[in-house]
């Protein structure tokens, strides 16, 4: 059973050079698409050749593994086979302003039509008002205006005349008119009139009361003729301006004649405009320039009078070639749906047609919305707004104020647009199957999952493929070319990164970063090819930027203020090892864990968990260790131990179950009174059979070991224990190869418990024989000895009367 | 005082106030007026002694514009209604004299306002007074006062509109055979000369040689004043080559000469107040 050390060729793969058939990556083809992703390639594929609702796309995996640029170049290619979107524009509805109207043209129509519009105003701006100044209509309207004056006048004048004939005339009161009684033109005088006979007075009463009579109709009347004179006067107005209007806006139905939305919309501009005539008289609202960009007096777009006939374009399609694709960086509710903006006016806001504004899903209506589901789902009401606009197949522009009901004042409810568009999510695996478990609606919506892998395997085909991968990389950012050598090196730097011997990272983000780095350092170096020591020297300096926490922890465990001891033995102490993950920087580190034991109830305490300091799989490791004890050691008789677990100078906190298997041979030390070898550390988890497990992190931990026995010296005692099935991941750096390689450190991979304990105390662990014994000496017996011991102890503890003592 | 006064030195203008629009219309105009020439404002409100007969007469009645039914005119509402008028005229000549920085007077008179206003003209260069307007219709009428000043009286009249378009619309003079032509001219010249307003002179004459020769004349008087202005001959004496190029020319003012008393152009003064939608200045003398 006894455990050696790992062959230093065990311990980093190195990629065959054979299999690199070039000299440079100048040599190498492209690849026509990612390699390690074709589960994903398939998804993608998929998912954008579906023309189904809710066949929309989730491309998930871990960030820097090429997603947003395959999915953009999946979508580019398909695209281009697309028709060009139409335009979209929004125009006033005259009949509703508060319901703007939107057109949906062929490309570049809407353009044209603004151009149009602004070009007619102007046209009638000037038309218009020479109209009105015509001899012509000056003419009609004068005949319009003299008919109901002479009406007016003669109406009075006879009722002068009749008021003449007997003696009485109209007189203009504060309020209105009076009829009076005159003599020699002057109204009679209160005095006078009593001097008159009584029978003249009656006559002169009845007279009056006549004339007012006919005075009270006549003013009835009036009101009604001033209604007929200004009918009369719009219908003039209205037959001239129809002339006019209609003889430009013939022009623009001919010339749109196929489009009968515009067709229909000219059709309320005539109107309209024969409604509003008045604006084309009044004087300019503001002072109009020269001329602006299209040759038209700036007015005539600035106006406010005349905005209600201008075209807002929202999508201008002119010159696209091929279906929009269209990735909003800042996918907020305004910035997907559209927003109705609000200007200040005295105060007040207000809006009209002309103020809408597009959003994402109106650029890419026709085509593809690729959006970060990390900033999408962040934004407050974005995620809904999108739901809602893929599930109703139309966009609508609603204020997030309207969308909630919050908002009650006047605003604008503009007309939805059919919605045709595939969209495509982009993010976070866990971020995936967060919105499935909680969005009923998200798999409705989202059927297709591009899932990217995180790694491939690495073989003989794949090297090569990797190989293409880097060459791409270096033509796409422009870098030199890589030796066959600095490939390899990259490769074996893949693996590194994929944690795995037999695995290639698919981050390639990463990658691309090592090679960045590698032609820089290659150029300082004055070469034009990058070679293997530059992307040595790239990984080394990248570490060295970030491994200023990991220097400072090494540094402390050196001064002694970390106790970590790198030889000797101690009874109930090992060495642990951890893994401290920090932004881009993980590294590992030793810590010391110890264990003590005392009679008890079979308690095995967690000091980390007793003061919340562990985390629940660090307690889950703890308790399986009790369960291990309990097994192995006590299946007839209690548990009769308290156990103490600590990991010493931690005050962070603690988690994951990797350290059990230390933890369980301090304990063990503890039980057998054996101790442990301080030269080796220890990760690796456990279960309740004792075989040792694998855990993550494995190369960061060996090294963070090796660093510190290193600065202390290397003594050829010193090494890690990892669990067998982790020998599959070792892609240690070369340092610690060359040192495994010339004896002065060791990598020993167990399977049990039994294997590391015996390397730990250099004392055999001993299996039980036929009668069920373990043998003598052996570190299972010593703890099966010591744990019967306790046992009895408590027996003959719990015998004891009440307050007695042990004798 | 019976003679007449140059324009150029009018010092009084009587501005007959009657609280109404018309004559809100015509103290703004005539208080422009007295800015421009350093002449005083002299309000005259006249408390229509007719009115007051009928108001108590006991069977009199008022028929309003604005109601569809008749009421008794009662004479202590009518008397209250004059107070309540000649109070807002006189605030509405003190706030206008205090904006034009014009020395100002006010009076009430009883009597009859046609007799009222041509007495009180004897007093005064000029008489200033709106244009008569129909009641709901708004025709722009001359008027039983205005026809009276005119016809009564030697001096000269404004007939001030509501619609007489901005201030700085042009102030137009009727250069004509008319002896007043000059002074007419002059006055027009010193309006404009004064606050930079445009000035446009229609010339009127009955043959080219005539129209010729008074252009002529009219653009030596301009230049003799040190004045520019735009010169338009008018084809005709008659009223409607003025009319027309009246009412195609933006203007706030028109200055034209006119016989005081009026003979035949009676009629003529009638259909220019009527039918211009500028102010009407006649000078007269």
């Amino acid at each position: 059973m006894k455990v050696t050390p790992l062959a230093a060729d065990a311990l980093s793969r190195r990629c065959d050079l054979s299999l690199l058939q070039f000299q440079t990556t100048d040599e190498l083809q492209e690849l026509p698409e990612l390699p390690g992703q074709s589960r994903a390639i398939e998804a993608v594929r998929f998912g954008i050749g579906i023309k189904r609702q809710g066949y929309n796309l989730f491309a998930l995996g871990s960030p820097g593994t090429g997603k947003h640029a395959m999915i953009r170049e999946f979508l580019a290619r398909s695209a281009s086979d697309g028709s060009a979107p139409l335009d979209l524009c929004y125009v006033n509805n005259f009949d509703d302003p508060q319901r703007p109207k939107a057109l949906r043209l062929p490309p570049g129509v809407a353009v044209t039509l603004r151009a149009d519009m602004s070009e007619l105003v102007g046209d009638l701006r000037a038309a218009v008002p020479t109209l009105f100044e015509s001899e012509d209509y000056r003419n009609r309207r004068h005949v319009i205006e003299e008919e109901f004056k002479t009406r007016h006048e003669e109406i009075f004048e006879k009722l002068q005349e009749r008021a003449k004939a007997k003696n009485l005339a109209l007189v203009r009161t504060p309020m209105g008119f009076a009829v009076a009684p005159v003599r020699n033109g002057a109204v009679v005088s209160p005095d006078d009139f009593e001097k008159l006979p009584a029978p003249e007075q009656q006559q002169i009463q009845k007279d009056m009361e006549e004339l007012q009579a006919a005075l009270e109709d006549t003013i009835r009347q009036l009101p009604l003729w001033e209604k007929e004179r200004r009918e009369r006067l719009r219908d003039l107005n209205r037959q001239v301006v129809t002339f006019v209007v209609g003889h430009h806006i013939d022009a623009l139905r001919a010339r749109y004649r196929e489009l009968q939305e515009i067709v229909a919309y000219l059709g309320a501009v005539e109107r309209d405009v024969v409604e509003n005539f008045d604006a084309f008289l009044a004087a300019p609202a503001d002072k109009a320039s020269p001329g602006d960009a299209d040759g038209l007096p700036s007015r005539s777009r600035n106006d406010g009078r005349f905005r209600r006939y201008q075209v807002n374009v929202l999508v201008d399609s002119t010159g696209a070639k091929g279906a929009p694709v269209v990735y909003e960086d800042n996918p907020t509710y305004l910035n997907l749906v559209g927003a109705v903006e609000h200007l200040a006016e005295m105060g007040a806001l207000v809006t009209d047609f002309g103020l809408i504004k597009g959003g994402s899903l109106h650029r890419a209506n026709g085509g593809y919305l690729v959006l970060d589901a990390h900033k999408l789902l962040t934004q407050p009401f974005a995620w809904d707004a999108l739901k809602r606009s893929l599930r109703s197949k139309e966009i609508r522009i609603e204020t997030p104020g309207q969308m909630l009901s919050l908002v009650t004042t006047v605003s604008l409810t503009p007309e939805p647009v059919p919605l045709d568009i595939k969209v495509v999510l982009v993010g976070e695996r866990w971020l995936y199957y967060l919105v499935s478990a909680l969005d009923f609606e998200f798999h409705e919506l989202f059927k297709v999952a591009a899932d990217f892998e995180d790694d491939m395997q690495w073989d003989a085909d794949s090297t090569a493929a990797y190989a293409q991968l880097i060459a791409a990389i270096a033509r796409r950012e422009n870098l030199h070319a890589l030796d066959r050598d600095a490939v390899a090196r990259a490769i074996e730097h893949g693996a590194r990164l994929a944690d795995d011997s037999s695995k290639l990272s698919m981050h390639i983000a990463q990658l691309a970063d090592v090679l960045r780095e590698a032609d820089y350092w290659a150029s300082e170096a004055g070469r034009t090819i990058v070679k293997a020591e530059d992307v040595d020297r790239a990984i080394r300096a990248s570490r060295r930027r970030s491994d200023r926490i990991s220097d400072r922890s090494r540094e402390m465990i050196q001064r002694g203020l970390i106790l970590i001891d790198t030889d000797g033995a101690k009874i109930g102490q090992v060495n642990g090892l951890s893994v401290l993950n920090l932004g881009t920087m993980t590294f590992g580190k030793p810590s010391r864990i110890t264990a003590k034991v005392r009679l008890g109830r079979g308690e095995v305490v967690d000091i980390e968990r007793q003061v919340e300091l562990g985390g629940p799989i660090h307690s889950k490791g703890v308790m399986i260790l009790s369960a291990f004890l309990a097994a192995r050691y006590a299946t007839d008789q209690p548990l009769s131990l308290w156990a103490s677990l600590v990991f010493e100078q931690s005050y962070g906190g603690v988690e994951g179950d990797s350290a059990s298997s230390a933890e369980l041979y301090a304990l063990l030390s503890a039980l057998a009174d054996l101790p442990i070898k301080q030269s080796i550390a220890v990760t690796g988890s456990v279960n309740q059979h004792g075989d040792v497990q694998v855990i993550g992190g494995v190369n960061e931990k060996i090294e963070g070991f090796f660093d510190v026995c290193a600065e202390r010296g290397l003594t050829g005692q010193q090494g890690v224990l990892v669990p067998a099935g982790n020998t599959q991941h070792l892609m240690l750096r070369q340092d610690v190869v060359d040192a495994a390689r010339a004896g002065r450190f060791h990598v020993f991979a167990v399977r049990t418990i039994d294997e590391g304990i015996e390397l730990l105390t250099g004392v055999p662990a001993g299996e039980r024989d036929a009668k069920g014994q373990f043998p003598e000496g052996t570190v299972n017996r010593l703890v099966e000895d010591r744990l019967m011991g306790l046992a009895e102890r408590r027996r003959r503890f719990a015998t004891l009367p009440t307050g007695g003592a042990e004798s | 005082l019976s003679e007449t006064t140059s324009p150029s030195d009018y010092r009084r203008i009587l501005v007959a106030l009657d609280a109404s629009r018309e004559s809100q219309a015509a103290l703004e105009a005539a208080a422009r007026l007295a800015a421009r020439l350093e002449a005083e404002l002299l309000g005259l409100f006249v408390e229509d002694v007719d009115l007051l007969n009928l108001a108590a007469l006991p069977f009199s009645r008022e028929v309003p514009l604005l109601s569809r039914t008749s009421h008794i005119l009662q004479p202590e509402q009518v008397e209250r209604e004059l107070k309540s008028r000649a109070a807002m005229a006189r605030r509405a000549l003190a706030e206008i004299a205090a904006a034009f920085h014009v020395d100002w007077s006010f009076r009430i008179a009883r009597g009859r306002v046609e007799t009222e206003l041509v007495a009180a003209a004897k007093d005064a260069d000029l008489v200033a007074l709106g244009k008569g307007t129909r009641p709901l219709s708004g025709h722009v009428y001359l008027g039983s006062t205005g026809r009276a000043i005119a016809a009564r009286t030697i001096r000269s009249v404004l007939f001030a509109t509501m619609t007489s378009g901005s201030a700085d619309a042009a102030v137009a003079a009727v250069y004509s055979e008319d002896r007043r032509s000059g002074e007419a001219l002059a006055l027009a010249a010193r309006l404009t000369k004064h606050d930079g307003r445009p000035l446009a002179v229609f010339v009127l004459g009955d043959s080219p040689s005539a129209l010729a020769r008074l252009e002529a004349g009219a653009r030596e008087e301009l230049q003799s004043m040190g004045v520019s202005g735009s010169v338009q001959r008018v084809n005709g004496t008659g009223l409607a080559g003025l009319l027309r190029a009246v009412q195609t020319t933006s203007i706030s003012l028109l200055v034209v000469g006119a016989n005081a008393p009026p003979s035949d152009t009676d009629l003529a003064l009638e259909t220019l107040v009527e039918q211009s939608a500028c102010s009407i200045l006649l000078v007269r003398g």
